[in-house]
């Protein structure tokens, strides 16, 4: 059974045709089950519904295209890329390579529209800050990483 | 220089504890200062430039800026 229902499919696709004009790649690092084998310390509950819910997304638009990888038999690819937890979504359109954001945790709630926009940004390939704040961030020296916490309501 | 992650608290709970999250949302830069609630752009700004120590970038505002001509809308995505 699909997650997303008709009418919000429907918006997704609206939406999508009208934003959403150049590639973007989501990559999801996930843990698949082995001939439904789970070992212990590497379950992962919302793994499956995350990869149904960007599988869904995806199939959206022409331009959105998901890629899943597994946490440990991609290990390396997946420390390259900075990913330390499952399930994780990585995102970026067609003039970059990697993404230098990460989404922890199934979306659910707001969070799915935060994902969205953030999908049509990378699609436009431009920043929605303003430009002040553009041209301070340009100059930084240091790396700085901002977590987020939030909850799915 | 800016990374960025969105952390389902109740899916990391340790994650979560180890940063004391009991309210959303809840910034963490640079897994030391923290930024409660939802703040304005130049409020986050603000508080980046001070955990990294370069707040002059804010107060250079409106000076020239050297050669540092804006090129148009920078890709927050990709390295």
């Amino acid at each position: 059974m699909p997650l997303l229902s008709d009418q919000d499919r429907k918006a997704l696709e609206a939406r999508f045709k009208k934003d959403v004009k150049r590639d973007v790649s989501i990559t999801l690092y996930t843990v698949r089950n082995v001939g439904g084998l789970i070992l212990p310390g590497r379950e992962c509950p919302t793994c499956p519904q995350t990869e149904q819910f960007l599988t869904e997304v995806a199939a959206a638009s022409k331009h959105v295209h998901l890629t899943v990888k597994d946490f440990y038999a991609d290990a390396d690819d997946a420390r390259e890329h900075g990913v330390e937890r499952v399930p994780c979504i990585t995102l970026h359109g067609e003039d970059k390579e990697s993404s230098n954001l990460r989404f922890y945790g199934i979306p659910a709630g707001y969070e799915v529209m935060t994902l969205i926009e953030d999908i049509i940004a990378a699609a436009k390939g431009t920043s929605p800050l303003q430009l002040t704040t553009r041209k301070a961030l340009r100059r930084l020296e240091k790396p700085v990483q901002l977590q987020v916490f939030v909850t799915p309501t | 220089m800016v990374q960025a992650e969105v952390v389902e608290a109740q899916e990391f709970p340790h994650l979560s504890q180890a940063h004391q999250v009991r309210a959303v949302p809840k910034t963490i830069i640079n897994g030391v200062s923290e930024v409660l609630g939802a703040v304005n752009e130049r409020a986050l700004l603000q508080k980046v430039l001070s955990v990294v120590g370069q707040e002059d970038l804010l107060e250079e505002k409106g000076k020239p800026s050297g050669g540092d001509a804006d090129s148009g809308p920078t890709s927050i995505f990709g390295r």
